[in-house]
């Protein structure tokens, strides 16, 4: 099975070098007429069957639970439903480039059989992006099996058990490979000198490259906000950005691409931001798989010794970028000169321009926070940037895109005149400054004067964008014009820069302790905690606190849960799953802390670390932890146990001074040399309850038996953090007009035809 | 006359630009956070970043002023005290590895972070061994 597995790799990657050169050497031919691509095709369509084969046995050998393969041992187990065994195909890094590849491989197809060009040269580009992803996937193989058969594999991180993680990855990665279809037509194009040709030809694949990789962001944004528990569907995680990038550097293109195909405008541009939005996809991934990243994430990221790869698959797309475009820049210089400069300051051309720049700013300016690391690892200490970073950087270059959608939309190609759409400013700026009146109305929260000025103008001109963006939006409904797309995504994006800073700066939450029974006041709403329920489950256990909530006489249930995951003796992980109570205006969002009974607190309340020479007062004894004993280890070669005392001094008000030695004994739980009872009349002793070899301390635990846990007053406690996150349904309703306008322009585009040329 | 009113918008706009340049490589210099050992975070005035293991059992919840203790340290030996404003029980108590952001307190010899990173398993997981 191995054999085949692997040899299908090798077949795919043979197949598209025969299919690669084939479309070279058509490619060297003069003109478009006399060349014939059908073996080149043919040749490519034999590499996107054979890799389908590779992903088909990847699939299988999942679903089958052989044990194996190393990669089935890693991702998946018995234990897992169907469709998470699927996704356990892109749980890890070979799999996820084996799926980029095979996504390649049919977009290459689909662009194949749709295209009406000449495409040999688009091919050539194209299958050369392809041809690295499968050095990746040969030097890096899912089908590398093990000496011997495991039982069972590891299964699936369970935070990735979620529907929303069965479909995250494929989306994003469709969004990864697509890129290269508009790279390609664009490099090809300046072979060509077909300039005007590739906007015509490119538009729809970065129209879908920007939709199914935006897709993919809000899915993953989705994700962490339901499951994650860090409370936020954004968190500026290097993995992150990583998608962002490209994305941000995409809307700049797609906003250059409409100029040039307008106005004529900025043909070089384009050259650049394609591919830019192209290198950055190579040089995300390049961030987040190379293990440069290791200390400075909440992912954990191993170098799997790809890296010199994609430093060398980057080198050679950046040379060959910038020799093309060098090879072409009179020609391209020649073009500019024209077409009339200067564009007017109301005009819509200028307005584009000034959102190309804005746009690329952002991503430049997130990109450079996120390679930090990588900048700083010449300097003696590697850094990173905090969050605020990102926010500070961005707001700014927020307030000037939605003052840019307040207007723009409205302003004429070529022409300085606004009044004509005078009342449609004037409506929106009235809505605008309502809306922000009404927000400094309300008390705002403690920031800052700097960041309060920030937000208000944010709303008011995200406001007025709303305004303007939803008449026009009403406009085109009117006409049944395909051009509702654009306006539908301006319109999407105003939303979400609006519940963006709602939910960002109006949230409200409160660390709270709800004891088992009784019910507290917390943020307008009564909550009781009613009790646990615990959920044994093969690898671990799933405790669900049970709690009712009422405001208003309304009555719910909530159950927010924590997993905690055995990996082995030592180590256990924890997973905090919210609890969402979603509303119109705003959502309710539980995100557990822990659970503790009155004997977990006692414990926990009563024991101490010690290092050496430390002293420890407690009840009227000092205790001084004076030095390990070692005298009870014993090294044989068959029994090994390793058990080592602590030598404490304790002296107490009414003795002299006493030494005890407390032992503790790895890997036994229950013994009695841990135990040593303190000098006086009452019960009282201390516990050896662990050592810690790596700092040197043990940790000592403090039992007086006089006293007794109340257990009343001192019941069971569960925590949690309590948020109230305003705006949260508008955020998704700012999604989905933003998803459902770029379909609408997608499909405007591939209509294809000068009638939908702007009139 | 045209040329000029020509030439004043070109250097608006790149006075514009660079403005824009360097508030963006001031506010980046100034929010480097530097990686350091306990070592030299015990030296280090600015704001700074400490990885360790966390010490088993070390976390500590003072309820009254919803502050956080523990003490994390590197194989080398090196223990560092840590206070947390912030109140986030039992997130800690299992993990291993966890890297620690804020300023260091010379005078209390404490660790003062306002962040706290958990290493959480993700899609990059390590390799089998």
């Amino acid at each position: 099975m191995e054999l085949i597995a692997q040899l299908s790799l090798w077949i795919s990657f043979i197949a598209l070098s025969v299919s690669t050169l084939l479309y070279a050497w058509q490619a060297l031919k003069k003109d478009s007429v006399g060349h014939d691509v059908r073996s080149a095709n043919l040749a490519f369509y034999f590499f996107a069957s054979t890799i389908t084969v590779s992903g088909c046995i990847l699939m299988y050998l999942i679903i089958s639970h052989n044990y194996r393969f190393e990669y089935v041992i890693r991702y998946s187990s018995s234990d897992l439903p169907l469709h998470y065994l699927v996704s356990s195909f892109w749980a890890g890094q070979e799999g996820s480039f084996l799926l980029w590849t095979f996504l390649g491989a049919w977009l290459g197809v689909v662009f194949l059989r749709s295209s009406r060009y000449d495409i040999r040269r688009i091919m050539l580009f194209y299958n050369l992006n392809l041809i690295f992803l499968c050095i990746l996937l040969i030097k890096q193989s899912p089908f590398r099996s093990v000496a011997t058969a495991m039982v069972d594999g590891f299964g699936l991180n369970i935070l990735l058990q979620d529907p929303w993680m069965v479909i995250h990855p494929p989306v994003v990665f469709l969004g990864y490979a697509a890129f290269a279809v508009p790279y390609s037509i664009a490099m090809a194009s300046l072979w060509d000198r077909g300039y005007a040709q590739w906007i015509e030809q490119g538009m729809k694949w970065v129209l879908f490259s920007f939709l199914t990789l935006g897709i993919g962001i809000i899915l993953g944004g989705f994700w962490s906000y339901k499951v994650l528990g860090w409370g936020g569907y954004w968190g500026w995680d290097p993995v992150e950005n990583a998608s962002l990038l490209p994305w941000l550097m995409s809307i700049a293109l797609i906003h250059g691409m409409i100029v040039q195909r307008v106005k004529r405008y900025f043909i070089r541009t384009n050259y650049y931001l394609i591919s830019i939005s192209f290198l950055l996809i190579i040089y995300s991934t390049f961030l987040t798989r190379s293990g440069v990243l290791a200390n400075f994430s909440v992912h954990s990221f191993v170098d799997l010794g790809i890296t010199s790869w994609l430093v060398v698959f980057m080198g050679i797309f950046f040379i060959l970028s910038v020799v093309l475009i060098a090879i072409r820049s009179g020609d391209l210089r020649d073009i500019s000169l024209n077409s009339t400069r200067n564009p007017l300051i109301f005009s819509r051309e200028f307005g584009l321009l000034a959102a190309v720049i804005l746009l690329a700013t952002s991503a430049m300016a997130t990109g450079l926070g996120t390679s930090a690391p990588l900048l700083t690892r010449v300097l003696e200490h590697p850094s990173n940037v905090p969050h605020s970073y990102y926010a500070m950087v961005n707001f700014p270059i927020a307030i000037l895109i939605a003052f840019l959608l307040s207007y723009i939309p409205l302003s004429k190609w070529g022409q300085n005149k606004l009044d004509t759409i005078k009342t449609f400013l004037i409506i929106g700026a009235i809505a605008g400054a309502v809306v922000s009146a009404g927000l400094l109305l309300m008390e705002l929260p403690d920031y800052s004067r700097f960041l309060q000025a920030m937000i208000i103008l944010l709303v008011f001109f995200a406001v007025s964008a709303v305004v303007v963006n939803l008449f026009i939006v009403i406009r085109y409904l009117r006409n049944r014009s395909l051009q509702i797309g654009g306006a539908l995504v301006h319109l999407g994006v105003a939303i979400m820069f609006l519940s963006i800073i709602i939910s960002t700066y109006y949230e409200r939450s409160e660390h709270v302790e709800l004891p088992e029974g009784k019910p507290v006041d917390v943020m307008g709403y009564t909550m009781r905690f009613t009790g646990p329920e615990f959920d044994e489950l093969a690898k671990g256990t799933r405790l669900y606190l049970r709690m009712e909530v009422e405001r208003d006489g309304q009555t719910f249930k909530a159950a927010p849960d924590i997993f905690v995951n055995d990996i082995n003796d030592a180590q256990t992980n924890r997973f905090h799953r919210p609890h969402i109570r979603r509303g119109l205006l705003y959502d309710l969002y539980v995100s557990p802390e822990g659970y503790e009974t009155a004997e977990d607190r006692y414990v926990m309340d009563n024991t101490y670390m010690m290092q050496k020479n430390d002293t420890l007062r407690v009840d009227g004894y000092t205790i001084v932890f004076e030095a390990f004993d070692l005298s009870k280890m014993v090294q044989g070669s068959a029994t090994q146990t390793i058990k080592v005392g602590a030598v404490l001094n304790v002296i107490s008000k009414n003795t002299s001074e006493v030494q005890l030695i407390p032992y503790y004994e790895v890997g036994m739980d229950e013994h009695s040399d841990r135990r040593v009872q303190l000098p006086g009349e009452e019960m009282k002793f201390l516990y050896l309850n662990g050592i810690d070899a790596n700092s040197k301390s043990i940790e000592l635990f403090y039992e007086d038996q006089s006293v007794t846990i109340k257990s009343d007053e001192e019941a069971a406690s569960m925590f949690a953090e309590i948020s109230i996150k305003p705006a949260m349904s508008l955020l998704w309703f700012g999604v989905i007009l933003l998803i459902s306008g770029a379909f609408v322009s997608i499909i405007r585009y591939s209509k294809n035809s000068a009638a939908t040329l702007t009139k | 006359m045209k040329k000029r009113v020509v030439k004043i918008k070109y250097i608006v706009f790149a006075s514009l630009l660079i403005v824009a340049m360097i508030f963006i490589v001031y506010s980046f210099q100034s929010s480097l956070t530097p990686y350091v050992k306990i070592q030299e975070a015990k030296m280090s005035p600015g704001r700074i970043q400490v990885a360790g293991l966390l010490q088993a059992n070390s976390v500590k919840y003072d309820r009254e002023t919803q502050i956080m203790e523990f003490i994390i340290c590197e194989p080398e030996g090196d223990v560092l005290e840590v206070h947390y404003n912030g109140y986030r029980r039992s997130n800690l108590n299992d993990v291993e590895k966890v890297v620690v952001i804020g300023t260091y307190d010379q005078v209390e010899c404490i660790f003062n972070a306002d962040e706290i990173l958990v290493k959480c398993p993700s899609k990059y997981e390590g390799r089998l061994e």
